[in-house]
């Protein structure tokens, strides 16, 4: 568990400046360091400002975990250092891949689901804590494509989980989108995973390609109605705080605030329950 | 490791221009995915230079760019590594000005993302010791890209620079002479510029002086001349 709570939304540029210190603020912003590391100078006080107003979490992009390399010290050495500066104390990324021979795609891939690469990310994951003097949290990732694979992918991510010590970071969406893809029970999934571990989660939009058939993880929609279920579900399990994704297509700050609103009376609604 | 094998399988058919079936679909996603991504942030890195490029040499090249490899975490940084990739293989062979518009546009992102230090504008004195500031850039050009010239080759000075009051980069053709003195300052201290340019257009370094105190004193102000204003 972390000490945070609430409800979250993550941190964009393209809204930053429609937000006022006594207007609307979240319980928690989410920043993801490599689009801040380095921001347009102008957006640098509005920044800080912003993150001083609420506890921030950091989620990272370009860690690629399962790549074959070993870390990139040079570029986790500017995350501690981004962590500092903003006294931001958890940090998550991917359970996946971006880079293959230090060669970059920027796109989230997928693991091989087997034993031995659950060991090989457990050992990076280990490298990583050492740098930033910080537990790691991973996302369960989406995938489009299952490399050979033997075992599950609850399996999977519950060995990574349970050899590396690393917390959870359960993204709902993901599991919705790979549960359509793949043709299995999200429900069934949740249950197998060991969601003790998790530190946070997360919520997003997808969309349906229909020449390819296939859900895209894209953070550029709403909520879809059917993730908002599942997040209810998951809810009823587990007390972490609960965050909204937006990446792409972002609206004005205020769209935001209202599915930020239907996601904490979703969260009320769910504890209040439970109580 | 056999799971590496797997994953060079993903990345080898990302790398490829040729669709995989659709049988494949789950690797078709992650190549049209990586492409876009790559097409997207070039596009919008070099707006003027996509708006003209043959949009097929574009694509043909960001798949050869893939295969050489980004390296950069920081997916900002792209355009520039596209950029040295696009002068040492010579692409783009019938835009002979291809290498100064991409300096252009990859320079004003460059100078919008710097983690300047706070500045601190006092007034210009030729007894301190003044270089060439982190928020601008020099560049010897042959084309005048900034006026989208694209036909008459010469040579050019352009200088660049981040405007602290307004918040942009702005361009400004000067001449070689103020070329070769903010070099020089750069280099080796204000008193060796107006040497060199009393060498070099033979008057007096008293009236070189006056000749360029009205514009070093603007582009002091204006934070091209100053100290590291990086931030640590």
């Amino acid at each position: 568990m972390i000490d945070i709570k609430g409800c979250g939304l993550g941190l964009r540029r393209d809204f930053l400046h429609e937000i006022a210190v006594d207007g609307f603020l979240p319980d928690f912003w989410e920043v993801t360091p490599e689009n801040w590391i380095y921001m347009p100078y102008h957006h640098r006080e509005k920044f800080e400002e912003t993150v001083a107003l609420r506890p921030t979490l950091a989620h990272g992009l370009s860690l690629s975990i399962g790549s074959p390399e070993s870390v990139n010290k040079k570029f986790l050495k500017e995350i501690k250092q981004f962590l500092d500066r903003y006294g931001i104390k958890y940090y998550s990324e991917h359970l996946s891949f971006s880079s293959f021979g230090a060669n970059q795609t920027y796109e989230l891939l997928p693991l091989p689901m087997t034993k031995k690469m659950a060991l090989h990310v457990s050992d990076k994951v280990k490298v990583v804590e050492d740098i930033l003097q910080r537990n790691l949290i991973l996302e369960n990732a989406t995938y489009y494509h299952t490399p050979q694979s033997d075992l599950s992918e609850s399996e999977f991510i519950n060995m990574v989980l349970d050899k590396s010590g690393a917390k959870l970071l359960l993204d709902v969406n993901n599991v919705f989108v790979n549960s359509e893809n793949h043709g299995y029970d999200a429900i069934s999934f949740l249950d197998e995973l060991d969601i003790s571990k998790a530190a946070y989660i997360h919520v997003a939009g997808h969309y349906k390609d229909d020449e390819l058939a296939l859900i895209i993880d894209s953070h550029g929609m709403p909520v879809a109605d059917q993730v908002w279920e599942l997040l209810k579900h998951t809810l009823s399990k587990t007390d972490t705080p609960v965050m909204i994704e937006r990446d792409n297509n972002i609206p004005p700050y205020k769209t935001l605030e209202k599915e930020y609103k239907k996601l904490q009376k979703l969260l009320n609604g769910v504890r209040h329950d439970r109580v | 490791m056999i799971e590496f094998k797997e994953q060079k399988k993903i990345i080898d058919v990302a790398k490829t221009i040729e669709k995989p079936p659709i049988e494949q679909r789950g690797l078709r996603a992650y190549q049209e995915l990586i492409c876009s991504r790559f097409y997207e942030v070039l596009s919008n890195a070099f707006p003027i230079f996509f708006e003209i490029v043959d949009k097929e040499e574009f694509e043909q090249n960001i798949y050869r760019f893939m295969n050489d490899g980004a390296k950069t975490p920081y997916i900002w940084k792209v355009p520039n590594e596209f950029r040295d990739f696009v002068k040492k293989k010579k692409l783009f062979k019938t835009m002979k000005y291809v290498d100064d518009l991409l300096w252009f546009e990859w320079i004003e992102i460059k100078l919008m993302m710097k983690n300047y230090k706070d500045r601190n504008v006092v007034k210009f004195d030729y007894k301190k010791k003044y270089k060439k500031s982190d928020s601008c850039a020099l560049k010897k050009i042959k084309f005048k890209v900034h006026e989208k010239k694209f036909d008459e080759p010469g040579t050019f000075f352009l200088l660049a620079y981040y405007d602290f009051a307004k918040d942009q980069v702005f361009f400004r053709e000067i001449s070689q002479i103020l070329y070769i003195f903010i070099k020089t300052i750069n280099k080796d201290g204000i008193h060796k510029g107006i040497e060199k340019i009393s060498n070099l257009t033979e008057e007096s370094p008293k009236v070189v002086i006056d000749f360029l105190k009205p514009t070093l004193k603007e582009l002091y102000k204006l934070g091209v001349l100053g100290q590291n204003n990086k931030r640590k």
